[in-house]
């Protein structure tokens, strides 16, 4: 569960890059964060995870508030950032290492995590290579894994599809699918409607830095009936901002 | 034309070291006064010398030489340092990959690279030849011409060793591919400049009087016969430095020449050499292999998180070549090059011995160990920094900063991984130190153990303020590792305050009455203590708020 209390975020000064958003992310769904370039997507995902701090309003995951209870807050969530070249000297395997002595999981649940998720991603001959061999959509899926090594409560991704290859984003997919069966949280932004289309519970679109529509695709659907697919319901939605 | 320059416009704005995105112009500005007024020391001090020189010289008619000489001295400079800049700026930049997929043409891109490296190496001719004409203009008459030549030498005298350093690399990672490893590149580069560093002072250190007589021999032929020798390495310096003090415009002429000349040389053997050398530059290798039950079996244990974090830091550390040279190979060298070459490598067996017996004796005094923790406490201060581990713990992170601020490890903890890391790696030095005065002065177990508890004490309160100096401002926006460590303002800053903090110590203590000397050494040992255990503890609370600025 996240909730994002009418949050503003200013860059520089001048720059409303978000603008006070209110928004509930229930639990045990998948909710899919769209918006055109420059919206304001991963500056919100940088605030519910405290990579930035808000201008205004607050920020709670789980109950627990980013700024005030930071720690706490950070145990609940995972976060997939859209720069997925990070530790470039770590072997794969140590970074899995470093994640899961960071989220303190247990031995003994740890070894069968790795070898599952090796599995499922097909980087079982990866591991003992530094990451900086890695190609883009390798070194995505190494961060992926980071995440689920600890499974946290929310699962927070930005941009997770790109550079993956078919199987690896079908593999991404189910594990956010089970991931919302199991009762717990998952928020991604994409620029993919047909992702979002066959993934999401509800989707959230933000344009310049408002939520311009929170629900079901149906009920938006719905809405623009004389529309016929999804890309032009979205491109009447931005329109008519 | 207008590609180039655009390019080249581009490049700047983009690769100016310096800049970091976040911070204001002020601040900019500001370090570019400060990286100026360093060189003036180093600008006035050639200014006296050549003031002093000129006059003997200009008695056998070799004002020309002296010129020539300075002219070398700054060709040379630039011809050293740009051999490590180039590679990064020409290779392993990251804007390689996307400007080689633009429809550009090689002699653009190596036109505009060049000009960019050009700009920066002007430092070095302003500040070598800058002097050199203020001090000629009291003893030389100087003709409107030696206005207009000097000024334009200043810009052109770059090109020619630039020219040759590019040149040469172009050359190297075409014919010698297994270099194009970036890794390997820095890795070897270092190394050797390295051992360039330690034969130049060995050389110095060792060098013949002999030597020096048959320089001044030569000279004394007279007529300027002295040109002949940079005109090997730099033809075109016998022609600037003539034409500048007789004001013959057909030298100057000649000397335009060869370096336009070498340049067009360069960029038409650079559309053969260049683009074929470039293409995979930013190559790393991986082993492929699997990994065993065992291994997978060691690395899913549960560790201690400050641990877990520590070894991280290290991994990376040892990793990354422009890390591993400058702040792990250094803990061991350090000492070496500080304690062994320039004191103990220069004496001979005999005065060594007379050294060592001298300190013997010493041992014996009752306030020797007051001396020994001063020296300790000095050298703590300095070796305790130079490894730069705390002075560019947060600056190494880059934009990899985001990271620190999303794992559920408090910001305190984070710091204290970081700055143990450090510590250890000082005391670390400081124990290689020991090894040196064991052996070399013959130090007995006791002030060993004084000198080492002393420097140690120094080393934690350095690196805390390293530490808090990082915080503050680090440099977080870089493209290559080796910003992050050498252009970074805060640590050149962390690596100076120390060196004077030792300085300052050591010398301090001769001026202390002998009465008070045992007094102040224990008393300025014990202040130090306490402020390094507040300041330990205050790194942590200032750590917490500093990363949440960030
Ligand atoms: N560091 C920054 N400084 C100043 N402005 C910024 C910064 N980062 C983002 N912005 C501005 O904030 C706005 C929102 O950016 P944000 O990165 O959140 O967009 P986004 O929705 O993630 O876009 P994309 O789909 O391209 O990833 C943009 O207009 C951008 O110009
Ligand atoms: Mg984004």
């Amino acid at each position: 569960m996240i909730e994002i209390k009418h949050v503003t975020k200013v860059y520089g000064g001048t720059k409303k890059a978000v603008d006070d958003i209110s928004l509930n992310v229930p639990t045990g769904e998948i909710i899919g964060f769209i918006g055109p370039n420059g919206a304001g997507k991963t500056t919100t995902i940088k605030m519910i995870t405290g990579i930035l701090n808000p201008d205004e309003g607050e920020i709670l995951i789980n109950g627990k508030n980013i700024v005030k209870e930071p720690l706490a807050a950070k145990k609940e969530f995972g976060i997939v950032l859209d720069n997925a070249d990070i530790f470039l000297r770590l072997k794969g395997i140590e970074y899995l290492k470093f994640m899961a002595d960071m989220y303190e999981v247990d031995s003994h649940l740890r070894k069968q995590r790795i070898e599952d998720l090796a599995e499922t991603f097909e980087m079982k001959h990866a591991l003992n290579d530094k990451i900086l061999s890695y190609s883009h959509g390798m070194r995505q899926k190494i961060v992926i894994m980071g995440v689920l090594i600890s499974d946290p409560n929310v699962w927070i991704l930005d941009e997770p599809m790109t550079g993956l290859d078919p199987q690896s984003s079908y593999q991404l997919k189910e594990k956010m699918r089970e991931h919302a069966r199991k009762g717990k949280t998952v928020f991604f932004s994409t620029h993919v409607l047909e992702v979002a289309e066959k993934l999401c519970d509800k989707v959230a679109i933000i344009l310049h830095g408002r939520i311009a529509y929170f629900g079901t695709l149906d009920a938006l659907k719905a809405q623009y009936a004389h529309c016929s697919s999804l890309e032009e319901v979205f491109l009447e939605v931005v329109n008519h901002a | 034309m207008r590609k180039y320059i655009a390019l080249t416009k581009a490049l700047l704005k983009n690769g100016m070291g310096m800049s970091d995105g976040k911070s204001k112009k002020f601040y900019q500005v500001f370090l570019y006064v400060v990286l100026l007024i360093s060189l003036v020391p180093i600008s006035g001090a050639l200014y006296f010398l050549i003031d002093e020189a000129l006059p003997t010289y200009s008695m056998i008619d070799q004002e020309a030489s002296l010129l020539g000489g300075m002219m070398f001295m700054s060709c040379f400079l630039i011809f050293f340092f740009s051999l490590f800049s180039i590679p990064s700026i020409f290779y392993f930049s990251r804007d390689n990959d996307n400007l080689l997929s633009l429809p550009l043409s090689s002699t653009t891109i190596i036109g505009a690279k060049f000009t960019t490296c050009l700009i920066y190496e002007y430092v070095f001719s302003v500040g070598v030849l800058l002097p050199t004409y203020l001090a000629y203009m009291n003893h030389v008459d100087v003709s409107v011409l030696f206005y207009v030549f000097g000024i334009l030498s200043i810009f052109l005298i770059p090109v020619f060793p630039l020219v040759l350093s590019t040149f040469l690399t172009i050359l190297l990672m075409r014919i010698a591919p297994f270099l194009k490893n970036r890794d390997r590149f820095n890795l070897i580069s270092g190394i050797l400049m390295l051992i360039v560093a330690f034969g130049f002072s060995y050389f110095t250190n060792h060098a013949n009087i002999q030597e020096e007589s048959d320089m001044i021999h030569m000279v004394m032929q007279g007529d300027n016969s002295m040109l002949e020798l940079f005109m090997r390495a730099f033809p075109m310096i016998p022609y600037f430095s003539r034409s500048i003090i007789e004001g013959n415009i057909m030298d100057f002429a000649i000397g335009c020449l060869i370096c336009f000349l070498s340049l067009l040389l360069l960029l038409s053997a650079g559309k053969y050499l260049y683009f074929k050398g470039v293409i995979g530059s930013n190559e790393s290798s991986s082993s492929a292999k699997d990994m065993s039950e065992k291994q997978l079996r060691k690395q899913s244990r549960q560790g201690n998180r400050i641990r877990t974090y520590m070894a991280k830091e290290f991994k990376i550390l040892v990793r990354t070549p422009v890390f591993f040279i400058n702040c792990i190979l250094t803990t061991v060298l350090m000492p070496v090059i500080f304690l062994i070459l320039p004191f103990l490598g220069t004496l001979d067996g005999e005065t060594m011995s007379a050294v060592t017996k001298g300190i013997t004796a010493l041992q014996e005094l009752d306030n020797f160990y007051a001396y020994v923790l001063f020296v300790g406490l000095g050298c703590g201060c300095m070796f305790g920094v130079i490894n730069l581990v705390s002075a560019t713990a947060i600056s190494r992170e880059g934009n990899q900063y985001m990271i620190m601020k999303v794992l559920p490890i408090s910001f305190r903890d984070q710091v204290y991984a970081k700055l143990w890391m450090g510590i250890l790696l000082g005391f670390f030095t400081n124990f290689c130190t020991l090894i040196i005065l064991w052996f070399y002065l013959h130090f007995s177990l006791v002030y060993l153990f004084i000198f080492f508890i002393a420097s140690c004490i120094t080393t934690v309160f350095c690196n805390d303020l390293c530490m808090m100096l990082d915080l503050t401002k680090p440099k977080l926006v870089w493209e290559q590792e080796a910003s992050a460590v050498k252009q970074n303002f805060g640590a050149f800053v962390s690596m100076f305050g120390g060196m004077a903090l030792c300085a300052v110590i050591i010398i301090g203590c001769f001026f202390i009455p002998e009465d008070y000397l045992q007094i102040g050494a224990i008393a300025l040992t014990l202040t130090l203590l306490v402020l390094c255990v507040v300041l330990t503890k205050v790194v942590g609370r200032y750590g917490e708020k500093a990363m949440r600025r960030l």
